[in-house]
């Protein structure tokens, strides 16, 4: 293991004891003050450090990142996102008057219900695990099993374009992957450039599309993000802000929106649940 | 440098699963590792019921096949569009319902034959006999893909079980619909029945189905009166055709199999401006022998979209 990356999952193991993990019922509940502090004072940190992880975030503001914790999110209503949603708005892409694309700017605080020395040694295993058999951490073509649904459609695999490489800081790291669809149709075809920087005791993960793609190759036409985990109260709590634009391919706004909406909270759930087993 | 590529693959698997969050298809997570119980992460991977997405009235016209003039081995062609005083056996308007699953409800749609009121023909209730429940998922589980994602396959259409999947629709999602115009494959011997326990009438059989794109380039021009369009749009013409079954076969038509099913799909927004669905009238009738109308045999029911709403 590099030195800054043990450095990194001992950092996250120090920084909290293993606690009894939480539902998301009583996260959402006994999200205080004291979560907004946390997470407001990691923002506002991030936003006067270099790199700029939150730079063209449209509607990041520390103080938004802050009242994020106050949006009672539970997990198991995530499917439907009502209440983080910060912006949307629909605008022409093209000279064609169907040619258009909905923009959503989207954040969603929760905690994971797992304590920090958890999931920073469960990572740590896996990463052992990772370096002593040569496994990775989570297989790139490695799929969710096939349900039966539409969803089975979207077999996507990931690229790596640029290897994560840390500076010779050691605290913050750069990468690129593709996102494309495993079949020749293209539904998604995404180039994303990874930023990512430690502070202190919590993790900041940006990511962004290069370019803007046009429907015929990609239905997401471009995304810019940012993941924070933060270790707040014997627990992780994290939090996701998204600006997505999406080529708008049901003619109703609303139905739209509302599409994008229920698709935007079970990938956000997805999330959470990933971040909070870790290992694979 | 492994641990470089391992935190690599966890930041993949996040911007993945966010990458899927913003698609109209929301992705499947991996199953729980252990068991879900309220309020955990896992939960969140729980199905909703699907939502009605859009409501479409369409204009329909019925034709008798043996009377469309050299009309009936042409894929969707349109009798009253060749100037040729095809009789239109029936007309009226029928509406059709689509759901966030893709699948659609008749909800509505009586036709007046021979334009008299007292011989209606109620086709939303011949079509929708085995119309999925709209408030269950029950596209759930059993769909599957084909030919590099382009065909949509399913094990169940309301209460009939298929085996082998039957083909469904193309898509859902066409971004570019010349990546479908090569598309000509069979579906060979594909068994059907009622699912035991189901209600509606019990059916067994066996079909071949024929998936095709006609043109994956062919231009649309709305009836007159049409408020979702006037101008005209290109589409993506394919059809599925019923082959080597028995004529006249009730079963077949109760199995939502008819002789032809012609859609023009367009592409974005997504939109099925016109439906063109080959089979005979006895069938349709629920092979009632004793109707008057059981004698006309073969007919081409023609459903042009009107109006269309969005949710």
């Amino acid at each position: 293991m590099k030195p800054h990356c043990a450095a990194l999952i001992t950092l996250l193991a120090l920084t909290s004891c293993g606690a009894p993990t939480k539902s998301a019922e009583s996260v959402s509940n006994g999200l205080g003050a004291t979560a907004n502090e946390r997470l407001g004072t990691i923002c506002v940190r991030l936003q006067n450090s270099e790199p700029k992880l939150v730079a063209g975030l449209k509607k990041f503001q520390p103080v938004n990142c802050g009242s994020a914790a106050d949006r009672k999110q539970n997990l198991s209503r995530t499917l439907k996102l009502d209440e983080p949603l910060l912006d949307r708005s629909t605008r022409q892409s093209g000279p064609n008057p169907d040619d258009k694309v909905l923009d959503v700017s989207t954040s969603m605080t929760v905690q994971l219900g797992i304590s920090f020395a958890r999931f920073a040694a469960q990572l740590g295993k896996a990463m052992e695990d990772a370096k002593k058999n040569g496994k990775p951490l989570f297989d790139p073509d490695k799929q969710p099993p096939l349900t039966g649904t539409l969803a089975d459609l979207m077999q996507m695999k990931t690229i790596e374009r640029r290897k994560l490489e840390f500076d010779e800081t050691g605290k913050s790291f750069a990468g690129a992957i593709d996102v494309v669809n495993k079949s020749p149709t293209p539904l998604i075809n995404l180039n994303l450039e990874i930023a990512g920087k430690i502070l202190e005791d919590s993790v900041a993960v940006r990511f962004e599309t290069t370019g803007s793609k046009p429907f015929e190759t990609s239905l997401v036409e471009k995304i810019r993000g940012l993941i924070l985990l933060v270790p707040y109260d014997n627990d992780v709590l994290a939090h996701l802000y998204v600006d997505a634009s999406v080529h708008q391919i049901l003619a109703g706004d609303k139905a739209m929106f509302d599409q994008v909406s229920r698709a935007l909270g079970g990938g956000f759930g997805l999330v959470f649940s990933g971040l909070a087993q870790v290992k694979p | 440098m492994t641990s470089i590529r391992a935190n690599l693959k966890m930041l993949a698997r996040i911007i993945f699963a966010l990458t899927c969050a913003t698609t109209i298809l929301s992705c499947s997570g991996e199953p729980p590792k252990s068991k879900p119980s309220e309020g955990k992460p896992e939960d969140a991977k729980k199905t909703e019921a699907p939502t009605l997405i859009s409501r479409a009235r369409y204009e329909v016209r019925v034709f008798p096949l043996n009377d469309v003039h050299g009309c009936e081995a042409t894929p969707g062609c349109v009798p009253d569009s060749m100037d040729n005083g095809a009789l239109v056996l029936a007309g009226g308007e029928i509406v059709m319902e689509t759901m966030s699953n893709f699948s659609i409800r008749f909800v509505s749609g009586k036709v007046n034959v021979l334009n008299n009121p007292a011989l209606t023909l109620d086709l939303s209730a011949s079509l929708n006999k085995f119309a999925p429940d709209a408030t269950q998922d029950n596209m759930a589980g059993n769909i599957s893909s084909d030919l590099d994602n382009r065909v949509v396959m399913t094990k169940r259409v309301g209460n009939i079980a298929f085996d082998p999947p039957r083909p469904l629709i193309l898509g859902p999602i066409i971004q570019n619909p010349r990546q479908f115009a090569d598309i000509n494959k069979l579906y060979p011997d594909i068994a059907f029945k009622t699912i035991p326990g189901t209600s509606g009438p019990q059916v067994a059989g066996k079909a071949s189905i024929r998936v095709k794109t006609v043109n994956a380039a062919e231009k649309y021009s709305p009836r007159p009166g049409a408020t979702f369009a006037q101008a005209p749009f290109d589409v993506l013409h394919w059809e599925m055709t019923l082959e080597n079954a028995g004529s006249g076969s009730t079963q077949n038509v109760q199995a939502l199999l008819l002789d032809r099913i012609g859609f023009y799909w367009r592409t974005k927004p997504i939109q099925i401006p016109r439906l063109v669905l080959d089979t005979d009238l006895a069938s349709l009738l629920g092979g009632n022998s004793n109707s008057p109308l059981s004698q006309i045999g073969k007919i081409r029911v023609i459903m042009d979209a009107k109006e269309i709403t969005n949710f």
